[in-house]
């Protein structure tokens, strides 16, 4: 037991004068009255009362001495908890996983009680910090001592179907010199944006001073708590969840709506208990089929089955628990999203259309996203691949072709300048070896025959280029239209029979329509998704869950936090982009196994805090009593 | 004070009223139960031997040939006693008790009855003598104002018993008190009544007497006894002492009904005249 301040001990001197005053015989005024015998007859009937009549100067002063030794102890500021009362970083956990129910409240409920009780017992001195962890870290208070925005904070709080990373509390490590330094601030409000501006103050203080790093969770966070950090955790009783931990959805080749669905199931139930699998279409109510399972504890084996005629859009997959209680119901649905038939309509401009025409064909077997258009109907193709002079038109001319890839560059041309005369390549230098076009290619290994000095428009993005600069392979843009060039003669250097041939066309093609990372049918919440048939530069209206919306010109979306189905416009049509919960650390939700590791700490209101209500009330009832005793 | 020429007019006055209420005449004014030979007819009874032949009732007997002979009430001069209660406890009250032992003293006087006043205390005072006459009125006036009062308890049913020992004979017995007395009052009524007194009760209590203006610790002291005891009077405890005094009081105009002794209440604020006047008009000491 420690006290802030014992020198406040030596107010304990107050109960002397205290007890002096009250062993003074104060004698009550006499008052004579008539009728004595009546008042004796009274009094008689109240002996019962008697013995505390007798005693009540005793009583009174033992209430007073009870009140001055508690006043006298709350100004030496015990402390009976042990806590060291060093700075601290609140971490409040506000994964999936905190939004079980045990009893009537939700883990989050429960930590957020935990730390109101926390922020309740600091001291006047100690300063504290409140964030939330999940996938990443928000910081919703500074470091501060004031209570009451401390509080505010914590009421702020709402859960989230986030997934926890362990990254996010690895930098909550002390070894870190600034425990929220990669820590991303809450920016989406205003409080949000002053905590960003005053980070670096708070910082740099809490850099300096020995804090104490108190993450207030369920435990499950992905992995071990870092040992700086102390774990009060939340929920030990062992509940039982079963949810959706993988799920997935693909058109099958060979049928036209023939898809395949993918799922898992994970349980923390003791035993084998009965779960159904609904599928439906559009909305949850469409049934179109349901599968009886039999879920086992732990991770289930992945289960596939197939749908012959599944239509593109919306899909719910659903797991139904029936009598047994689930205390997770985020888990238990799966969004998934099937994307229509939306392939890039090609046409070739050239003379040699052949090995062109058998480049976009042999992409367009496998996964269907190139479509070769005839001749006649060029004008509606997106995308043109030709060599030479390529013609571009103008954005008028009736045309919806806005890209292009060229080869052998000859002439003329917007998308390139100063043409001069071939030059020999011997090894080519790739700028961006990542970049969706060349990823899948080896530059090296492609003999640049017939490649022409050239200059690219000023803003083209070149990624290979020849020993002397001459760019190689490079994306020009002109006038609202793109072009992907490639400088080479593909006849004279056999690049038509080339394996990377294809590669380029279809890398080319997908770059250029926006469409390089396929869509999947539904993500993690937290991950990022790629926005289809976005243009650097263009706008993507987002249409997300529970009415979130927001335009965007980023090529991802994300991170995705509410599950649901979000609804993207942009340039390149209409989308569709699913988000779901599937993270089997948030089901697997059993924490009987995770330790507290946390050190003592003051909670509740502080010893002080209560040695003085009891003095008050204390007080009360003496002045009561006193009110009683002198003016009846 | 009592022998102030001002204080005696105003009992000139209420006696010239009680003249007129009362009718009375030079022989004493006080009626009698007893038939004899008066001016005012009682009764008929039968003629026995030895009956004054000159009551017998002659038109009477012409009708209906019997003899009967009439009764007449005796006018007699009837003695008063006043019991004045003396104990501290009327302390408050004690001038205005002596003005109406005074007032009903001096009508008595001039109504030529017998009067005698004594005080009631742990035991039975004299304060005036039995006397009669209007020459009496002074030295009642004047014994009355030199009273005081005597502490110890008011011991009525003791002084009830050494009045009767002092006075046998049938008289009227006007007790002016607070009626507080802690040994009760029943016993003492009983053995005045039983005894053939007249007895009429004239309670006097102010506000002290039936409302608690106490509160918080005080030490209440007996005004008679002195005894003293610390108490802490709440809101409850004054009312549970009205209920006491009210109690106390109900008892004693119940216990006056039983018997037919007349009661009358009064406290100091109202003029004594008024009481005695009250009195006068009810047709006297009556219950």
């Amino acid at each position: 037991m420690n006290f802030g301040s014992p020198i406040f001990f030596w107010s304990f001197l107050s109960l002397i004068p205290l007890i002096a005053i009250y062993l003074l015989k104060v004698r009550p005024v006499r008052k004579p009255t008539t009728a004595y015998f009546l008042w004796d007859n009274i009094f008689q009937e109240k002996k019962a009362t008697s013995l505390f009549q007798r005693f009540r100067d005793l009583f009174s002063l033992l209430l007073m001495l009870f009140a001055f030794c508690a006043i006298a102890l709350a100004l030496t500021r015990p402390d009976f908890s042990g806590d060291d009362q060093k700075d601290l970083v609140l971490l409040i956990d506000n994964s999936a996983s905190m939004n079980a129910k045990e009893g009537n409240s939700t883990r989050l409920e429960n930590a957020k009680t935990v730390a109101s009780q926390i922020v309740r017992a600091l001291n006047g001195t100690q300063r504290c910090s409140i964030a939330t962890v999940s996938n990443e870290a928000t910081y919703l208070s500074n470091l501060t001592d004031n209570p009451r925005e401390l509080l505010d904070a914590i009421s702020k709080i709402t859960e989230s179907s986030l997934s926890s990373n362990i990254e996010t509390l690895n930098q909550f490590q002390k070894a870190s010199p600034n425990p929220n330094a990669s820590g991303q601030t809450d920016e989406g409000d205003e409080g949000g944006e002053a905590n960003k501006d005053d980070q670096p103050a708070a910082d740099s203080e809490l850099a300096k001073s020995d804090y104490r790093v108190v993450l207030i969770s369920d435990g499950l966070v992905g992995g071990k708590v870092p040992d700086d950090i102390e774990l009060i955790k939340i929920g030990n009783s062992k509940i039982g969840n079963a949810g959706i931990v993988a799920c997935d959805m693909l058109r099958l080749p060979g049928g036209s709506n023939r898809v395949g669905v993918f799922f898992q199931i994970a349980s923390t139930f003791d035993e084998s208990v009965e779960g159904e699998l609904i599928l439906s279409h559009d909305s949850t109510d469409n049934l179109t089929k349901l599968i009886p399972l039999q879920i086992e504890p732990g991770k289930n084996v992945a289960e596939v089955f197939e749908l012959d005629d599944a239509p593109a859009g919306k899909w719910f997959v659903q797991l139904d628990m029936g009598e047994n209680k689930d205390v997770l119901p985020d888990d238990n649905i799966a969004f998934l999203s099937l994307a229509k038939k939306k392939p890039i309509p090609v046409s070739v401009v050239a003379t040699d259309r052949y090995f062109y025409e058998n480049s976009v064909l042999a992409f367009s077997r496998a996964d269907g996203l190139l479509q070769l258009i005839d001749a006649e109907s060029e004008a509606k193709s997106q995308l043109k691949i030709g060599s030479g002079s390529f013609p571009v038109a103008n954005s008028d001319d009736g045309s919806s072709t806005n890209d292009f890839l060229v080869f052998q560059p000859k002439g003329e041309s917007p998308w390139w300048s100063e043409l001069g005369e071939e030059i020999e390549v011997t090894l080519p230098r790739t700028l961006d070896e990542n970049h969706p076009v060349i990823r899948h290619l080896e530059p090296t290994s492609i003999p640049f025959v017939g490649a022409r000095r050239l200059k690219a428009p000023a803003g083209s993005e070149i990624w290979v280029t020849a020993e002397d600069d001459t760019p190689l392979i490079y994306r020009a843009t002109n006038a609202g239209r793109t072009a992907v060039v490639v400088n080479l003669d593909p006849l004279a250097s056999d690049f038509y029979l080339s394996a990377w041939f294809p590669v380029i066309v279809y890398s080319s093609a997908t770059h250029l329509a926006g469409r390089t990372e396929a869509v999947h049918s539904t993500y993690p919440t937290g991950r990022y998704a790629s926005i289809p048939g976005v243009k650097p530069g263009n706008e993507t209206k987002v249409d997300g869950p529970e009415e979130s919306k927001l335009v965007t010109t980023e090529s991802l979306l994300g991170p995705l936090s509410k599950p649901g189905f979000y609804d993207l416009k942009n340039g390149g049509g209409d989308w569709q982009v699913a988000c779901s919960l599937l993270s089997p650390n948030e089901t697997s939700i059993n924490n009987e196994e995770i330790k507290d590791t946390s050190q003592p700490i003051n909670r509740g209101f502080s010893p002080t805090a209560w040695l003085t209500l009891i003095a008050v009330v204390v007080l009360a009832v003496e002045s009561v009593l006193y009110q009683r005793r002198k003016v009846g | 004070m009592l022998t102030d020429s001002s204080f005696i007019r105003r009992l000139d006055s209420l006696y010239l009223l009680a003249r007129k209420v009362l009718n009375g005449s030079l022989q004493a004014d006080r009626k009698s139960t007893k038939k004899g030979t008066g001016i005012t007819f009682a009764d008929y009874a039968e003629y026995y031997m030895g009956a004054d032949y000159r009551s017998i009732d002659w038109r009477v007997f012409a009708r209906f040939e019997s003899l009967v002979i009439k009764l007449f009430e005796v006018e007699e001069d009837a003695t008063i006693y006043v019991l004045l209660d003396q104990s501290r406890s009327m302390e408050s009250k004690f001038v205005y008790a002596r003005q109406l032992a005074a007032a009903l003293g001096y009508i008595g006087l001039n109504c030529l009855d017998r009067l005698a006043v004594y005080g009631l205390g742990d035991s039975l005072t004299p304060i005036l003598d039995p006397c009669r006459g209007r020459g009496s009125v002074m030295p009642l006036l004047k014994g009355l104002e030199d009273i005081e009062t005597i502490s110890g308890d008011t011991k009525f049913n003791n002084c009830a018993r050494l009045f009767q020992a002092r006075h046998q004979r049938r008289a009227v017995v006007i007790v002016i008190s607070d009626f507080l007395f802690p040994g009760g009052f029943d016993d003492g009524l009983s053995y005045l009544q039983w005894h053939k007194h007249d007895v009429y009760c004239l309670r006097v209590q102010n506000d002290d007497d039936t409302r608690c203006l106490l509160k918080g610790d005080v030490e209440l002291e007996c005004v008679e006894t002195g005894q003293h005891r610390r108490v802490t009077i709440s809101p409850r405890e004054v009312k549970m002492y009205e209920a006491a005094v009210t109690e106390w009081n109900a008892k004693l105009a119940k216990s006056c009904a039983q018997r037919g002794i007349g009661l009358a209440s009064t406290t100091p604020e109202i003029p004594f005249e008024r009481v005695i006047q009250d009195i006068l008009r009810r047709g006297g000491l009556v219950a």
